[in-house]
């Protein structure tokens, strides 16, 4: 089988962005593969025990970030490593924009895939793309899936349940497993192999979002019946201006 | 002004993906054009609801339509949008309003954003998107064409609107199959908007108007245990770590101490209010807004204002 991972840093970590009088800061430092992405290569690995084949990894992370999860992904059973300097896949702007310029990537490359998977649902629209593109079926919120490819994708009173028809694009909603970790040996070999870097032709043109500060800290608001008959008109008041109530 | 286009899913056997209230709070929230668009195979039932609406709506009939036929769906709506110069499409953020519109996106090479906040309508729409748990957010100006997902709530005022419903064939039946989970007849487990009453009520009596008020919000009714145990209220409808955990949009506690038991049930509601006479009582640590005083008066008082 032929297996690409697209791994991204935890997107969700608190530490990614800190705010200090309305300026953010940006801590690469705190960014490591994200939990998803390492149970999506547990799959990976999985598959590739049971099947045999390869599995390639891919990174839109910039920097020191980039190394960081591609080394990670390569501990943990990634055959090849590369990263992709092109933009910010988390920018809903760019994703459309990127995904095309990646799905020629791989057309050029002949990669021909049968499985494309990522860990969770932050880029969903480039996976979208990625899959229309390429005549890929495109599974997304995914919570299951096993060795014989039979999924379950989260909804929220129920889930649709089926089995993949490859070759597909599969995109989780959370961790799908408990993944192994590395052992040291492979480790050290994952910070001694190569990292492959690419870079894509053409800018992109369009606009990009901006990263801003969530305005202070969200001030309760209580009122007091007893001293205050106007209270609850006060409450509904407060409810309507701020989109509470309707 | 950006015409806005919501797409709504009727399955009469799968109750997932048909929320009125979003349909209000849209309406409500959006200054643009508005039209719904329902994919449903029991139109004649369901018509009723959006003629109601205020809001134009055509309505796709197949009897035969089930909520998991997605290419059928994404291909009509690619032939309805791809010539279209200038939309907004909203869905519910949800996973399946999240997973059409990235599909749609992809489909029509415009922008998703999913989970969006609208920041503003003036020329051009602009949204927020919260970057995890973090303290930032990307401010994103979306372009001529562009999908979101948005959780606004609202309540509908009757108002009658236009009414299509066009006959639609289906061609690719998927190979798959929806499970519900259990509690999915539980209207409390998914409700967005919440009002529960605590032992502060004082007696069962004192449900009577909260029932009144959940129906002027929207709103499905939960209990804390120490009502629940004192069988004023199904037990079904406890919320806490005995029984339901709940993440609404809103939830009004009414007469709730906030006992940690009971907090873990409900803790990741978006918007917390709460009505206590007792101003040190612990549900006033998580509230947004509340009132100090008497919960029945105050319940009375909001039957008498929305
Ligand atoms: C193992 C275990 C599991 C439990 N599981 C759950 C659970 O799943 N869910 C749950 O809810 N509880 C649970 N409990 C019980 C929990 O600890 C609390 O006892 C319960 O939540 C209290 O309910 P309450 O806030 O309605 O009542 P009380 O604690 O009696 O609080 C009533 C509140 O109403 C206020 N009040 C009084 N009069 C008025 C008035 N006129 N207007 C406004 N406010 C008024 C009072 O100031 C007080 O704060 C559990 C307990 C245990 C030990």
């Amino acid at each position: 089988m032929k297996i690409a991972v697209i791994a991204k840093a935890e997107i969700n970590n608190p530490k990614t962005y800190t705010v200090h009088k309305n300026k953010v800061t940006y801590h690469p430092e705190n960014l490591f593969l994200s939990e998803e992405d390492k149970s999506v290569l547990e799959y990976a690995v999985q598959l590739v025990e049971l099947k045999g084949g390869t599995i390639d990894v891919y990174t839109f992370e910039e920097g020191e970030v980039a190394d960081r999860v591609l080394h990670e992904a390569l501990a943990l059973g990634a055959d090849t490593a590369t990263k992709i300097e092109a933009g910010d896949l988390n920018d809903p702007l760019q994703q459309n924009y990127l995904a095309c310029k990646y799905m020629h990537f791989l057309k050029e490359q002949e990669k021909n895939y049968d499985l494309l998977l990522t860990g969770g649902t932050a880029i969903s629209e480039a996976t979208a793309v990625i899959a229309q593109k390429l005549g890929m079926t495109y599974y997304d919120h995914i919570t299951m899936i096993d060795t014989s490819f039979n999924f379950e994708m989260k909804l929220e009173k129920g889930k649709i349940t089926g089995k993949c028809k490859l070759p597909a694009v599969v995109s989780t909603l959370n961790a799908i497993n408990v993944p192994r970790l590395a052992d040291f040996v492979a480790l050290s070999n994952a910070l001694a192999s190569n990292i492959t870097s690419v870079s894509f032709k053409g800018q992109h043109k369009h606009m990009k979002s901006v990263v801003n500060v969530v305005n202070g800290k969200k001030e309760k608001i209580i009122f007091n019946l007893n001293d205050d008959p106007q209270a609850t008109q006060k409450l509904v008041d407060a409810l309507k201006q701020n989109g509470i109530l309707r | 002004m950006t015409p806005i286009y919501y797409i709504q899913f009727e399955d009469k056997n799968i109750d997932e993906g048909n929320s009125i209230s979003t349909l209000a709070g849209i309406k409500n929230n959006f200054s643009g054009k508005k039209e719904a668009i329902v994919f449903s195979n029991h139109a004649n039932e369901v018509k009723n609801k959006y003629a109601q609406s205020g809001i134009k709506t055509t309505i796709y009939q197949n009897n035969h339509y089930e909520l998991i036929d997605f290419a059928d769906v994404l291909s009509k709506l690619k032939e309805l949008f791809v010539n279209k110069k200038e939309y907004l499409v909203v869905l519910d953020n949800d996973n399946l309003g999240d997973s059409f519109g990235s599909r749609l996106a992809a489909l029509l090479g415009t922008v998703f954003v999913a989970d969006a906040q609208k920041f503003s309508e003036d020329n051009q729409v602009i949204v927020d998107k919260n970057i995890g748990e973090t303290q930032a957010f990307r401010r994103i100006p979306l372009e001529k064409k562009a999908i979101i997902t948005i959780a606004c709530n609202g309540v509908l005022k009757k108002e009658n609107s236009e009414i299509n419903i066009i006959d639609w064939k289906i061609k690719n039946k998927e190979n798959s199959t929806y499970i519900p989970e259990e509690n999915s007849t539980n209207d409390l487990a998914y409700a967005k908007i919440i009002v529960a009453g605590g032992k502060g009520l004082g007696s069962a009596e004192s449900f009577k108007p909260l029932k009144k008020l959940s129906g002027k919000l929207n709103a499905s009714v939960g209990a804390s245990k120490a009502v629940t145990d004192q069988g004023w209220v199904n037990s079904k409808r406890m919320i806490g770590i005995s029984n339901l955990t709940v993440s609404p949009d809103v939830y009004y506690a009414f007469g709730i101490s906030g006992a940690v038991q009971h907090t873990i049930g409900m803790n990741k509601s978006k918007c917390i209010v709460a009505v206590n006479t007792d101003k040190s009582a612990p549900i006033f640590k998580l509230a947004d807004y509340g009132i100090v005083g008497d919960a029945n008066l105050v319940i009375e008082q909001l039957n008498n204002l929305l």
